[in-house]
């Protein structure tokens, strides 16, 4: 009996010790993530870093204060507002946003950028789903390092999810996991849940400085017919319509869509709605995002790579195109780039009166030529107070 | 900053050709030729504005195909998703001409508020009242493959082609022959283009704006 | 409301916490090798969350 009750207790401290043994390295990966610093460069551009909170104190003191970046010509004109990282499952989104504030000049009008808009989102991701923690983008001075992150807000941030998600104002049912989800809880109230809080936070932010172009930057899965296309709020359709057709001519194919009346919670309709900004969503292909994919791993996520999604075109069940050449990141962000340009051109010739001109975007050509890293700032080699931390 | 004065140059390059493509849309007159890819038929039409646009599906074509004519100095009623054009709408407004354009919303079927069934009802009811008032009937397609995917995109297709006068289309989603066959069957002219800008041209040889 | 969720959320963590003691408990009185990794498989989840790791 003894011996009996001895060897349970040498099986428990084994068992016990294999269990320390995994979750002591796995949790301080997964709190290495949480924690990890990422850092954005201020460019010459950037005149304040602001707080989402200077706007709405409702998101002092939480993972979704996030830094809006302000680069003012010091010339009236007009004004937008980019936001990277609604999901920063979506690099290309996040990285077009650091690409303007580590290179454009205005010299008309004033750009506010908010590289992770949903900050708690990028401190989680899918293990489950087999994503990576980090991505690595070459540059000219060695590797840039950034979160990869999640759809939905860390539930450490929000926990529990409601059973049914009631979409403030609208009363819309949605899933209930977008109550977390940034393109889902748009206009969002004050005294909400911290996804909801945030979009508030935008709104009452686009409101005080009379945003006039409001840029939501996204991926989608191939799969799925929202596909390299501008979405619009009717207001912004003409914009929209006039960027669709110039950049298809000229550069690559991009669509357009309206923005659905019907369906609440997503930026381009609620920010439509609720304030006078002209609102945009850019959608770019993201095969890491399908469902059909294979090995799901950083390369995937930056080249854009994969015989299974490739299958599924040559079966006719994508809405965009892919070949052995994938859609690496260099073409996501340079695309996305030049359609924010592209709306913002249209909306000068449009609204001639509320102009914003800038130097330095970099576009599609020269993101495909050079490689996104070459529009990357070295943190090290910058002043310390030159260099953000998200 | 070097690379920054790379990109300065590029981003006036860039904004020198755009706006030298904004001046040719801006005025009403076209090139001689038409543009690369682009097949004119002989003895079209002459048409003549107000115009009535809408889609059959509320894709964003008709917005585009009414910029475009706005542009060239037609004038044109482009329909809203709340209020899509309905056969009374075309009544005492003076319209000389009805473009259906194709394609169906890709924010799909539900989450759009769009119900085919319904938006084919409404096409076959435009297409009684502009009979009735001797209306010019196009069917155009100028979203590209964008709106050729599925069986919804497939039943606008069906719906406009078998009502229309004319068919203005991309040329990709011909790709089949399907809109070629459909001329030739109602022998009734076809012009294809390559790109959606090019809409412009076709519009203004039909509309006698060029 | 706010204040309501936080109490929810709270709350939230409390029953993690309870339901960790209890499979603790379930470990330590378990004879079976099998049933032991079991618990301790399930019982990760619940410490990463109570300990706000994941």
């Amino acid at each position: 009996m003894a011996d009996s009750k001895g060897n349970s207790l040498v099986i428990k401290i084994v068992v016990v010790a294999l269990w320390l043994a995994l979750i002591i390295p796995g949790g301080r990966q997964l709190a290495a993530h949480r924690n990890y610093e990422e850092a954005v460069v201020l460019g010459p551009g950037v005149t304040e870093v602001k707080k989402l909170s200077d706007w709405a104190p409702y998101v002092a003191n939480t993972p979704n204060d996030c830094s809006i970046y302000v680069l003012d010509s010091g010339v009236p004109g007009g004004s937008m507002l980019v936001i990277g990282g609604t999901h920063p499952e979506e690099p290309a989104g996040v990285l077009s946003a650091v690409t303007i504030v580590e290179n454009v000049v205005p010299t008309t009008g004033k750009i506010y950028v908010a590289v992770r808009a949903n900050r708690s989102a990028s401190t989680v991701t899918r293990p489950g789903d087999a994503y990576p923690q980090f991505f690595n983008i070459n540059t000219d001075f060695g590797k840039r390092t950034f979160r990869m992150g999640d759809r939905w807000s860390n539930p450490l941030d929000s926990w529990p999810d409601p059973e049914v998600y009631v979409h403030y104002p609208s009363k819309q049912l949605l899933a209930y996991m977008d109550v977390r989800n940034l393109n889902r809880t748009w206009p969002g109230r004050p005294d909400g849940m911290i996804t909801e809080r945030t979009t508030r936070a935008f709104i009452d932010m686009i409101k005080a400085e009379n945003i006039d172009i409001f840029v939501d930057n996204h991926e989608a899965e191939l799969e799925y017919s929202v596909i390299s296309t501008i979405v619009a709020h009717q207001a912004a359709a003409d914009v929209a319509a006039m960027a669709s057709m110039m950049l298809s001519a000229g550069e690559f194919n991009m669509g357009m869509e309206f923005s659905p009346t019907l369906l609440h919670g997503l930026s381009h309709r609620e920010v439509g709605d609720h304030t006078d900004a002209y609102a945009f969503e850019i959608e770019v292909p993201e095969p890491f995002l399908d469902r059909v994919r294979g090995i799901t791993d950083e390369a995937l996520l930056l080249e854009g790579k994969d015989e299974f999604v490739m299958r599924a075109g040559q079966a006719g069940l994508l809405y965009e195109k892919i070949d052995e050449n994938g859609w690496n990141i260099h073409e996501r962000v340079g695309r996305t780039n030049s359609t924010i340009d592209m709306i913002v051109q249209m909306f000068a010739m449009f609204y001639p009166d509320k102009p914003i001109t800038y130097e330095s975007l970099p576009m599609r050509n020269d993101i495909v030529a050079n490689g996104l890293g070459h529009y990357l700032l070295d943190p090290a080699q910058a002043e310390a107070d030159r260099v953000v931390y998200e | 900053m070097v690379k920054s004065g790379i990109n300065v140059r590029l981003g006036r390059r860039a904004f020198l050709a755009l706006a030298v493509m904004l001046i040719a849309i801006a005025t009403s007159g076209t090139c001689a030729q038409p543009p690369a890819g682009m097949e004119i038929p002989e003895n079209l039409p002459k048409l003549e504005g107000p115009v009535a646009i809408t889609t059959i599906g509320q894709a964003p074509g008709a917005m585009q195909i009414g910029l475009l004519l706005k542009q060239l100095g037609v004038t044109n009623y482009v329909d809203t998703e709340e209020n899509p054009l309905s056969a009374d709408q075309l009544v005492g407004k003076g319209y000389k001409v009805l473009i259906l354009h194709m394609g169906t919303s890709l924010k799909g079927m539900g989450a759009a508020g769009v119900d085919l069934n319904s938006e084919i009802a409404r096409c076959n009811a435009l297409v009684a009242e502009a009979r009735k008032q001797k209306m010019f009937i196009i069917g155009a397609q100028i979203e590209g493959l964008k709106r050729r995917t599925d069986d919804s995109d497939e039943r606008s297709n069906k719906a406009v082609t078998a009502v229309s006068d004319l068919l203005l289309i991309r040329a990709e989603i011909d790709h089949d022959k399907y809109f070629t066959n459909i001329a030739k069957d109602k022998k009734i002219p076809l012009i294809r283009t390559k790109e959606a800008l090019d809409f412009r041209y076709a519009l203004a040889v039909l509309f006698g704006k060029n | 409301m706010q204040t309501i969720q936080t109490i929810i959320g709270y709350l939230y963590y409390a029953i993690a916490a309870v339901i960790g003691i209890v499979i603790v408990a379930n470990f330590v009185r378990s004879r079976d090798v099998r049933k032991m990794l079991l618990y301790a498989i399930v019982l990760s989840p619940f410490v990463l969350r109570v300990l706000r790791v994941k």
